[in-house]
């Protein structure tokens, strides 16, 4: 088959406009356009073209929209034996408007659309499956050279391919369904690639295993019964033992003959003890009639004391009667003595208080006397300082001040007479200066006009005005005028002397007031209160005692006095004691009296008491004869009595040992009740039942277990036989390919040995005996055996009948010069046979290929 | 015609049966617990009073309440009826067993239990003798106790009890084995006997009635009941009671045989088989056609049966060119089909059987 042109419109790249080639050439052809032009666009065309059904909404077609919006549509004219076709695919995304077409070329006449034109290419194409086919196994796309070996639709075309070559695989489509069923079947019971066990197997197993436990469990259950089974027997037996009715009668009858015994004795212990009780009695009436004998005894002796005691009771009552009497006498001489004492004591007391008293008064009328002299002094006092007060009322006088006045006078004087022409009167005489004589040699100042007198002659002398020296000694001497008028001085020395009077005044007062503070610190008002208080007190006795005189008289009658009471006192001690001793003397003699009277009322005459004597004594003898009869009595009782107690301990130990066995039989019954209530609980789930279920289910689960086992290994043997017979056929079916690839690969590698394996990944190249993996191999390796085994194919194919076109996109970007020039021949070997079409980016790589180069053009409009 | 009465043992009652399906298996138990209305029945229609059941009533010691009450209480029913049950090997009369815990439920009155070997009378001048089992494993022929029991002058003596025979032993201790001449020994008109599951004669006057309603794969004439009259002690009337049968099978192959044919009457194709289960042994060679034709065959019969078990590691396929040519051509398939044919390995036989079947289909 070969293509001889590709329309596209709408799809991926190209838009409305479209693209078509319509040159293509049997041989090698050659699209070389630039990145981004859409060379992979159409490699997908080519393939959409001959493989996608245009109804599927699927993400292959869905891959092949154009951005822009639009419905794809692809045609492609082909040729084959068959003839010339044009096949018509129109992508609408959706069941509605989608379609396939097969046209008859040149005539375009429809031959098949849709399922039955989609069936027609297939068949054309000669693939397996209506997706893919020969083509979909030699086309190699951009990149899928680097992915090791061939995807699994692939691998199914390659095996359809491989498997013609070899008669011996007529069946290869049952091995398939074998191979399945048997998966199938295999993996009911276990997972393929762990062995695991799954499924009914994993289900058995774990039946079995839980069966086991079951059974364990039961049978640990059953054990439990069993044990407890035997218990209860046990315990049955015991219960049974126990409450056997001729041993429990032979009990019975022992108890009853013990309790017999034990009445009969009881019977005697009884007797005992009430004649115990007698005896008691006896004895206590024996002791009564001696207490009653002893105490007539006493009562005699009594009797007998008090009647020698009542005449010494008299005497002694008249002797301390006696001593009374004396003290009495002392006792009223002491207190008489006493009396005396307190007079004169009391007398002298009372004056020396009225001594007191009087002394007082005559204090206050001195302190009188001194306060009126005090005031007359603070009077005078107050008026000497008023005085003076007068006195200091007139300013002080600054003696400084007027001390430079009366300079400033005397400077201004001299200054002046310093100018004045002076007159002197040097011999002769007399002569007068202004009516003043004149004294020879004594100068005179002139001043003024000066009428000068000698002999009668008459001279005047004007001494002309000197006015400033002048008026500055008037002033100086104003001021001085003055300041003398204003201190109401006549001079200098009469204000020295008023204002050294005024200092004393100053002093004197200051005197004076401290002496008032002195006498009168209150007043003067406090001292007249209290002279007023004094004046209106008593004027004292002038008569009196001194109260030193007194005092001696006082306090000797004190002493006397004090003596006086302590003889009193004692006095009266000694009267009290003698009037106690009579009081009691006087009482033991009356008690003594009462009690003889008493006792000789009780106890009666002479000849009454000795019979009173004589029967208390034959009750005690009585007494001791009853008592000794009871106690031989009691003796002889008690010798029963221990032979008593024996029959009681028998009774009792029978008792007990009843008592013991009623308690064991009791407890022993209940737990016998509660051990057989639980075993009945046990047997009524039917445990031994249970058990044999679960042997009997185990038993079962085992088999079935073993029989799926069996089952496994018999499918796991066909599984491995067919696995082994597929790989021995793979190596004979894959020899053709190989001896096509072998001699290439040894071209274009220099590799000596190549395998691959089931998934056709190259598994070793062995070069200079180095073995490579596909993991160890270059890109460009991997890409040159993806070419070389799609060579090996195309070659395989076309000997099988029709070849099919080989499209590579972008094939040996990876490869040297050198591979690339091998390439170039092997490609042009297969170009003798089959139409090959090359997409590519490096225009230049492919120079030297001698490719036929393919043009584009738009979509033909018709 | 003298004394009649219904001869039965091995009731087995409370038989768990639990290797079946739910749906069998309830069906199973149901069928035992209605072995007391089919015996009344048949006592009825024999005109007998009393049902003489010679050990192994119940399955276990211990059985659950649930076992216990409800055959009782069926038996109740059949009031006019008298039920005389004697322990056996299975159910022994153990302290604290499960026939101390039927005292303490309370038995109705046409209940008997024999647990004691001593005669009870079943009506005047006729006396039954039982040997019941004390515990497990006595050790001793207990049947012997029969000979010293005493019973009025001329009264009719009945002997009951549960052991093997010198003929039917299995794994009884020989100790334990009923005297063959015990009839004679014991001055009995008739021996009961239970234990082994089929009737059986046993010696004179001597029968083992079998279970009524069969348990195992055994082909022993299980399922009857006896109606004996003492006037013919030596021909007990033997009675169908079964509800399910019990089908013990073999069949050997050589090739060339029709395995369909050859199980044919195993298999009646005019018969219902719901209520059979069978347990089928097959053995020898079968060509690989026969033997794709044998479990197709068997899986057919497999939907008509309550239940069948088949044993088949006895079988083994034989390959020929025939077969192989037939079914596998020359191809890789059939390079396996040799191998396994040829491989000593135990699955190889039934791998062969695997492949055959899936490259049929």
């Amino acid at each position: 088959m070969k293509i001889e042109a590709l329309r596209v419109r709408n799809l991926r790249k190209f838009g409305a406009k479209g693209l078509a080639i319509e040159n293509f050439a049997p041989g090698i052809n050659l699209l070389a356009r630039p990145n981004e032009f859409g060379k992979s666009a159409l490699f997908d065309a080519l393939r959409a073209g001959l493989f996608f059904k245009p109804t599927a909404n699927n993400r292959e077609t869905r891959a092949l929209k154009p951005e822009a919006g639009g419905d794809p549509l692809v045609e492609i004219d082909l040729s084959s034996q068959q003839g010339s076709f044009r096949v018509r695919k129109h992508f609408m995304g959706s069941r509605k408007g989608s379609g396939t077409q097969l046209l008859e070329r040149p005539t375009l006449r429809e031959l098949a659309r849709e399922d039955a034109a989609i069936a027609k290419i297939a068949e054309m194409l000669g693939a397996a499956s209506p997706t893919e086919g020969t083509p979909g196994l030699l086309w190699l796309a951009q990149g899928e050279g680097f992915a090791p070996g061939l995807s699994g639709e692939q691998r199914k075309t390659a095996d359809g391919l491989l498997s013609s070559e070899v008669t011996e695989a007529a069946m290869g489509g049952d091995v398939g369904r074998v191979r399945s069923r048997t998966e199938a079947e295999l993996q009911k019971l276990e997972t393929l690639k762990t062995g695991k066990a799954t499924g009914e197997m994993a289900t058995a197993l774990k039946t079995v295993s839980t069966l086991e436990s079951d059974v364990a469990e039961l049978e640990q259950k059953v054990r439990l019964s069993s044990d407890l089974r035997s218990e209860v027997e046990g315990l049955s037996k015991r219960e049974a033992r126990l409450s056997e009715p001729k041993e429990t009668e032979r009990r019975r009858e022992e108890l009853r003959e013990a309790r017999l015994a034990a009445k009969e004795a009881e019977l005697d212990l009884q007797k005992a003890s009430h004649t115990r009780e007698q005896l008691a009695a006896a004895e206590a009436a024996l002791q009564t009639a001696r207490d009653k004998q002893t105490e007539l005894q006493a009562s005699l002796k009594e009797l007998e004391s008090k009647e020698k005691a009542r005449g010494m009771a008299a005497a002694a009552l008249t002797a301390v009667q006696d001593d009374l009497g004396h003290t009495e006498a002392a006792l009223k001489a002491a207190s008489e003595k006493r009396e005396g004492e307190q007079a004169r004591h009391d007398t002298l007391s009372r004056e020396f208080a009225e001594a007191r008293r009087n002394e007082a008064l005559e204090r206050e009328q001195a302190e009188a006397e001194r306060l009126r002299e005090t005031k007359e002094r603070v009077d005078t006092v107050m008026k000497d300082a008023q005085r003076l007060r007068e006195v200091l009322k007139a300013p002080a006088i600054d003696l400084a001040q007027l001390a430079k006045l009366e300079t400033a006078v005397l400077r201004a004087k001299a200054a002046e007479e310093a100018e004045a022409p002076v007159l002197t009167l040097e011999e002769g005489g007399p002569a007068t200066l202004n009516g003043e004589d004149l004294r020879a040699g004594e100068g005179q100042t002139l001043s003024g006009s000066a009428a000068i007198e000698i002999g009668g002659t008459r001279l005047t002398v004007d001494v002309p005005d000197r006015g400033n020296l002048a008026r500055s000694r008037a002033t100086a001497e104003g001021e001085l005028a003055a300041f003398l008028s204003a201190a109401g001085a006549k001079n200098a020395e009469d204000a020295a002397e008023i204002e050294r009077s005024r200092k004393a005044a100053e002093a004197d007062l200051k005197r004076l007031d401290a002496e008032r503070k002195r006498l009168a610190p209150d007043g003067l008002g406090a001292i007249e209160a209290r002279l007023e208080t004094l004046a209106a007190a008593e004027q004292p006795a002038g008569d009196l005692r001194r109260l030193e005189d007194i005092e001696p008289l006082l306090d000797e009658a004190k002493t006397a006095l004090d003596a006086a009471s302590a003889d009193e006192r004692r006095a009266q001690a000694f009267h009290k004691a003698a009037s106690d001793k009579a009081l009691e003397a006087k009482f033991a003699a009356a008690t003594n009296e009462k009690d003889c009277e008493r006792l000789l009322s009780q106890l009666g005459d002479e000849a009454a008491r000795a019979g009173k004597l004589a029967a208390a004594e034959d009750a005690v003898l009585a007494g001791e004869r009853a008592r000794g009869a009871r106690a031989s009595e009691l003796e002889a009782l008690e010798k029963n009595v221990a032979a008593g107690q024996a029959a009681t301990t028998r009774l009792k130990r029978l008792e007990e040992v009843e008592r013991k066995l009623g308690q064991e039989l009791s407890s022993l019954r209940e737990n016998l009740a509660q051990k057989r209530g639980q075993l009945r609980a046990l047997d009524a789930d039917g445990a031994e039942e249970q058990l044999a279920a679960a042997v009997e289910l185990l038993e079962a689960a085992s088999q079935r277990a073993e029989q799926l086992e069996e089952r496994r290994k018999a499918l796991r043997m066909l599984l491995t036989l067919i696995d082994d017979e597929e790989a021995q056929r793979r190596d004979r079916v894959v020899e053709p390919v190989m001896a096509t690839i072998r001699p290439m690969a040894a071209r274009l590698l220099g590799a000596e040995a190549l395998r691959f394996d089931s998934e056709w990944r190259p598994e070793a190249v062995d070069r200079q005996g180095l073995a490579l993996g596909d993991a160890q191999l270059s890109g460009g390796t991997r890409e040159q055996l993806a070419l070389l085994t799609r060579i090996g194919f195309a070659k395989l194919a076309a000997s099988q009948g029709e070849p099919m076109p080989l499209i590579l996109d972008d094939p040996l970007s990876y490869a040297d010069d050198d591979r690339i020039k091998v390439s170039f021949d092997l490609l042009h070997e297969l170009a003798q046979e089959t139409q090959i079409i090359i997409f590519s980016c490096h225009e230049q790589v492919f120079d030297e290929l001698g490719a036929h180069r393919l043009e584009t053009e738009a979509f033909p409009e018709n | 015609m003298g004394f009649r009465f219904l001869h039965t043992a091995d009731w087995q009652l409370g038989r768990p049966f639990a290797r079946f399906d739910a749906e069998l298996r309830g069906q199973l138990k149901d069928a035992r617990l209605s072995i007391i209305e089919t015996l009344a029945a048949l006592a009825r229609e024999e005109g007998v009073t009393h049902v003489l059941v010679a050990g192994d009533v119940w399955d276990q010691m211990a059985p659950s309440d649930q076992s216990l009450r409800r055959p009782l209480d069926r038996m109740r029913a059949a009031s006019d009826l008298q039920f005389w049950l004697m322990p056996g090997n299975h159910d022994p009369a153990g302290a604290e067993g499960l026939w101390q815990r039927l005292q303490e439920m309370g038995v109705p009155e046409n209940v008997h239990l024999l647990l004691e070997a001593r005669p009870h009378q079943l009506e005047e001048g006729v006396f039954v003798l039982p040997a019941p089992w004390p515990t497990k494993r006595p050790g001793r022929d207990l049947s012997a106790d029969l000979d010293r029991m005493e019973t009025p002058e001329g009264a009719l003596r009945i002997g009951l009890a549960h052991a093997g025979t010198e003929d039917i032993k299995e794994n009884a201790e020989s100790a334990m084995l009923i005297a063959p001449d015990r009839a004679d020994r014991a001055g009995l008109r008739y021996l009961a006997l239970g234990d082994w599951h089929g009737m059986k004669r046993a010696g004179e006057r001597t029968f083992y009635s079998g279970t009524p309603e069969p348990d195992r794969f055994r082909n022993n004439n299980q399922g009857y009941a006896l109606i004996v009259d003492t006037d013919q002690p030596d021909a007990p009337q033997r009675h169908a009671t079964a509800q399910f049968r019990w089908r013990m099978a073999e069949a050997a192959f050589l090739p060339g045989d029709d395995p369909v044919q050859k199980l044919a009457d195993i298999f009646p194709a005019d018969a219902a088989l719901d209520r059979t289960l069978v347990r089928l042994e097959i053995s020898g060679v079968l060509s690989l056609s026969e033997s794709g034709a044998l479990t197709r065959f068997l899986e057919e019969q497999r939907a008509r049966v309550a239940y069948l078990r088949l044993k088949d590691q006895g079988l083994s396929v034989e390959t020929d060119a025939r077969d192989l040519d037939e079914l596998l051509g020359d191809g890789l398939l059939r390079n396996v089909a040799e191998r396994l044919a040829a491989s000593p390995e135990s699955e190889a036989s039934l791998a062969l059987r695997y492949l055959d079947s899936f490259a049929r289909s």
